[in-house]
């Protein structure tokens, strides 16, 4: 179990640029139990490259990322036990229903099959999609997809979660859930690395929220701020050095 | 590891593309070959014209040989169309993301797959006995255990060294993150056996389980013991490899 007071996340001047010159340049932050963390930036930014970088997808060329205090690269099932995840390039398998993608997802997470079912029944019914378990996820809205997508990173109960653009494609109602989940789960101690475009559910959800620019921290914001999208545009524009 | 197999399985009994591949090398070369069979024996001349290289007027031998052959050709194609879906589709379907950071590590969801894939080869080989068998009573041959019993085993021999020979499609599906690259091997291999078949032989290990099978099965150029584990050692060491490939698998 994760000690009180050590970062479930500690990203320490993470460096990843590809050859084009996108990527992540010198990032820093960290994931504290309980804490949703928000990252947001226009497209491009870097989100989900520090994501990527989180979860060992691609290397570090320099810098320091420890995930539940583990270092990435030594990161073994132990530690990827407990953490869920659902990024860009992580789609559910179309030829597969719905349950049979959780169950796949459960599985993989190390669950044996009693409890993967138990898991993948009780997923489906916090974020609403039961009804869907036996439609193969071809067949499936995108907002559905997202669902099933963020299902399977939280049905094994993890400590800490990654989420890219989580409430991309979802209607009112499934952003509503997607919130409820999120922050049933940081009372209980689960910390949250997020991306989003949505400033205003960011300002809903979030409790720390930084603002990445050509992949770099260029600083934060208040997520209880009288305007947050004001606050967001000062910064990018700071950084741009264009008038604000 | 367990966790990995029940994974991999699921998708592979799932997957249209196992039951395309399993059905079109157990149905095809004897469909085929009874198809050429029964035209030579009706006087067709373009099928006597066909079955001349590969026919000696032994019953059974002869439709071994048709059946490996054709099994042997088509397998190539086949199996790498199998492997290229099996490791590209995750790059393709934009799935791949999904196998990071879990307990389950990447080198051992490629070696599940790599298990999949053998299990899809055997039951490949028993079912492709069980049409050659039926094939040949269709035909009116008479059944003797002592001479149909080794044919059979032959045939599927040649089908499991096909698929040994199948397996680097796993490795360039891996490296070509999609199912062309395997195709697109599979393509090459069965060009370059024709090319072997005239100038080096069997020791070219993509050419070994077809030349066992057909042209040199019936006369003096038959693959040696050693050329056939040349065919089975190929298949373990582009495995190997791509299991490697995986262990450090990176997206871009």
């Amino acid at each position: 179990m994760t000690t009180a007071g050590r970062p479930l996340l500690a990203v320490a001047d993470a460096v990843h640029r590809y050859p084009n010159g996108a990527g992540v340049g010198g990032v820093s932050l960290s994931v504290r139990a309980g804490q949703v963390h928000a990252i947001v930036g226009l497209n491009g930014a870097g989100k989900s490259s520090l994501m990527r970088l989180v979860l060992s997808m691609i290397d570090l060329q320099s810098g320091d990322i420890r995930v539940l205090g583990v270092p990435v690269r030594d990161a073994g099932a132990a530690e990827w036990a407990r953490v869920g995840h659902a990024v860009e390039g992580a789609e559910s398998y179309p030829d597969l229903t719905v349950q049979q993608n959780l169950l796949l997802a459960a599985r993989l997470q190390g669950l044996e099959r009693g409890r993967a079912h138990v898991a993948v029944r009780e997923v489906m019914e916090e974020l609403d999609i039961a009804g869907l378990a036996s439609r193969r996820a071809r067949a499936l809205s995108s907002g559905n997809r997202q669902r099933v997508r963020v299902a399977a990173a939280l049905l094994h109960d993890p400590q800490l979660v990654i989420l890219d653009e989580p409430t991309a494609f979802l209607d009112p109602a499934g952003v509503l859930l997607l919130r409820g989940a999120i922050r049933a789960r940081a009372e209980r101690g689960v910390g949250f690395l997020i991306s989003s475009h949505h400033l205003d559910e960011i300002a809903r959800t979030g409790d720390t929220v930084t603002v990445l620019n050509a992949g770099r921290v260029i600083g934060t914001i208040d997520p209880h701020g009288f305007d947050i999208e004001r606050a967001f545009f000062a910064l990018v524009r700071a950084d741009l050095g264009e008038p604000g | 590891m367990i966790a990995a197999l029940r994974v991999e399985g699921t998708k592979s009994v799932h997957g249209l593309v196992s039951w395309v591949v399993l059905a079109a090398l157990v149905v095809g070369p004897a469909a085929i070959s009874a198809t050429l069979l029964v035209a030579a024996r009706s006087g067709n001349v373009v099928a006597t014209a066909q079955l001349e290289p590969f026919t000696r007027g032994e019953p059974w031998a002869d439709l071994t040989t048709l059946v490996g052959v054709i099994a042997a050709a088509g397998g190539l194609l086949a199996f790498g169309v199998y492997l290229g879906w099996s490791f590209g589709r995750e790059f393709t379907e934009r799935t791949v993301g999904a196998l990071f950071a879990t307990p389950t590590p990447l080198a051992r969801i490629a070696t599940a797959k790599l298990v999949m894939y053998a299990a899809l080869v055997a039951l490949t080989a028993v079912a492709g006995v069980v049409a050659f068998l039926v094939t040949g009573l269709l035909l009116g041959y008479p059944m003797t255990g002592a001479s149909v019993g080794p044919l059979a085993a032959k045939v599927a021999a040649v089908i499991v060294l096909t698929g040994a020979a199948a397996v680097p499609c796993a490795w360039a599906a891996t490296v070509s993150r999609g199912m062309l690259g395997a195709v697109g091997l599979a393509v090459i291999l069965l060009v370059l056996s024709q090319v072997a078949l005239l100038t080096i032989g069997p020791w070219f290990p993509f050419a070994a389980p077809g030349a066992w099978a057909g042209l040199a099965g019936t006369g003096s150029g038959a693959p040696s013991t050693v050329q056939l584990l040349l065919t089975l050692a190929t298949g373990v060491g582009f495995g190997a490899l791509t299991v490697a490939r995986w262990r450090r698998l990176r997206l871009r």
